[in-house]
């Protein structure tokens, strides 16, 4: 499983809220903890043992919110694809010992001192429609995506990555979507707002 | 669900289903003989073909005789049209080509996987079902690999589950081999299905590095072959809770670890009115159309004709 993010090892996306996190952890944890008839006959016990506690580390990781953003925010500096693509190979097959730990990119986040975030996944210093689309795409989302997470119409997030002002209801409006656009690609959302609305030409 | 509830795109749409897993009594005839049973009822005109050469027994799944012509005499021939070899079946919609429990496959002529699917592919009905023998043979494969649909049977058993994924992956590898435009790439793969390199190449994963170690600008052309496969996996003889849990495990499990895509599609339960049934040659569908495995299999025949997963979403 080298190169695999916490959102693979778990087989969830990585836009998915805690309580899809803590059911595909449960099932997870079902394929290795040794019940399950099928990782007899593909795994052995090593691999079973490997990812049991690779699912427990990943888990640990994803359920604590802190954690995960400070994760989140690595996965965005890598450019790594974060979204689990389960069908797409090539795949990761059986964990190779050793290797494991070490190569998985990116490193896990400390879970006592959380390091800071690295510099590239905090929100630039100028902020216009292009870096919110740059910022979004370094997350692999797609504007519908941004839109189910923060439930803002896609055509408003459309303006917003346009500079469209005009095409907005309003400055009031547009700190509201700006807000929800920050929570969903987990970045500050008073650093975003305040740097984009420096640049407001609209109502 | 009513029973004749089809939309027009389902009844529409021309399929090559194959029923494999590697394993000998799994299930794969009994299930391919009741699955097309029931898309036949739902109005869908539909053929059965036994491909297991050697141990052919669909007709005795349906109850009837062993048919005159049979599918390896049209292989043999070299024929490229199969109407005249599917024989009616007392079902509406429904007709077999069928095979006979004597003949062995060996020495079949060049060519004759694509001109079979060419003949499979020109008879004038919507649904092919092809049952598939035990083993992971040259001949096995390259049956299932003609099929727009592979369904794997596996019984809740690590022996099952070994079977079906030994047989995704001689699919896989003969799939590559085929359709990759460059000899060094297929020498390398070749090699690996059956020498020494085997231990090494387990996963997707593993033969797309061989194939990367010769020519790595074939890469993308691999992924799509291996991707656009609809592979989607049956637990039949399901006894209890571990047991239907495992269809959606396994297909977990061999999409995590070997890369390979793969749906589940349902399960069927152990149900003394199959092989009672059979056993006065008739039809559990139609002779035990209440018990448990008759309305199994009108759930399964609907989840693989809309291709609905059943796998856990997270
Ligand atoms: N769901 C089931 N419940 C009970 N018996 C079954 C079931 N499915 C298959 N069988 C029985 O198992 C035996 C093997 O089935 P078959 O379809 O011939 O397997 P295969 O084609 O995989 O070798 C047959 O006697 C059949 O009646
Ligand atoms: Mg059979």
């Amino acid at each position: 499983m080298k190169n695999k993010t916490y959102y693979e090892i778990l087989g969830v996306a990585s836009h998915v809220g805690s309580g899809q996190i803590q059911a595909a952890y449960r099932f997870a944890r079902s394929l290795y903890s040794g019940e399950a008839t099928p990782t007899y006959g593909l795994l052995t016990a090593d691999e079973r043992d490997q990812m049991l506690a690779l699912v427990e580390e990943a888990y640990a990781a994803l359920s604590n919110p802190n954690v995960r953003r400070d994760y989140d925010i690595h996965l965005a500096a890598q450019g790594v694809r974060s979204h689990a693509q389960e069908s797409a190979p090539p795949h990761p097959e059986p964990v190779p010992p050793e290797r494991t730990r070490a190569a998985r990119v990116p490193p896990a986040p400390d879970l006592s001192a959380a390091e800071p975030p690295s510099e590239p996944a905090r929100v630039p210093e100028q902020v216009n429609g292009s870096v919110l689309k740059a910022l979004r795409e370094s997350r692999h989302l797609t504007i519908d995506q941004i839109a189910a997470l923060s439930k803002v119409g896609s055509r408003f997030l459309k303006a917003l990555e346009d500079d469209r002002h005009d095409a907005l209801p309003g400055r009031v409006f547009a700190r509201g979507f700006l807000i929800e656009y920050a929570r969903a690609l987990r970045v500050s959302d008073t650093e975003l707002v305040e740097r984009y609305l420096k640049h407001w030409t609209g109502k | 669900m009513r029973e004749t509830d089809l939309t027009s795109e389902e009844s529409r749409r021309f399929e090559v289903w194959a029923f494999g897993g590697g394993k000998g009594g799994t299930g794969k005839s009994a299930l391919a003989a009741s699955v097309g049973f029931q898309l036949s009822r739902l109005g869908k005109r539909v053929v059965l073909v036994d491909a297991d050469f050697g141990g052919a027994n669909l007709h005795t799944c349906l109850g009837v005789a062993a048919p005159a012509r049979s599918l390896l005499d049209l292989v043999r021939a070299g024929g490229t049209v199969a109407d005249e070899y599917a024989h009616a079946t007392p079902y509406p919609n429904l007709r077999l080509i069928g095979g006979r429990v004597d003949e062995g496959a060996g020495g079949l002529p060049v060519g004759w996987a694509a001109r079979l699917s060419t003949a499979l592919r020109a008879l004038p009905v919507d649904l092919v079902v092809l049952d598939l023998g035990a083993g992971v043979g040259p001949e096995t494969v390259e049956v299932m690999n003609l099929a727009d649909l592979k369904v794997m049977v596996s019984v809740p058993e690590p022996s099952s589950i070994e079977n079906v994924v030994s047989l995704l992956r001689s699919l896989c590898l003969q799939r590559l081999v085929q359709r990759l435009p460059s000899n060094e790439v297929r020498r390398r793969l070749q090699a690996v299905q059956s020498g020494e390199a085997a231990m090494r190449v387990r996963s997707v994963g593993d033969m797309l590095r061989e194939i990367e170690a010769v020519d790595p600008s074939l890469l993308g052309a691999a992924r799509a072959l291996i991707e656009e496969m609809a592979i989607t996996l049956v637990t039949n003889q399901v006894r209890d809770d571990a047991d239907r849990k495992f269809g959606a495990q396994t297909a977990a499990v061999v999409r995590r670890h070997f890369g390979l895509p793969m749906s589940y599609a349902g399960f069927v339960h152990h149900d003394d009115a199959v092989w009672r049934t059979l056993r006065r040659g008739k039809m559990f569908m139609v002779d035990a159309s209440r018990s448990r495995a008759a309305e199994d299999i009108r759930r399964l025949a609907r989840n693989l004709l809309q291709r609905a997963d059943q796998s856990p979403v997270f």
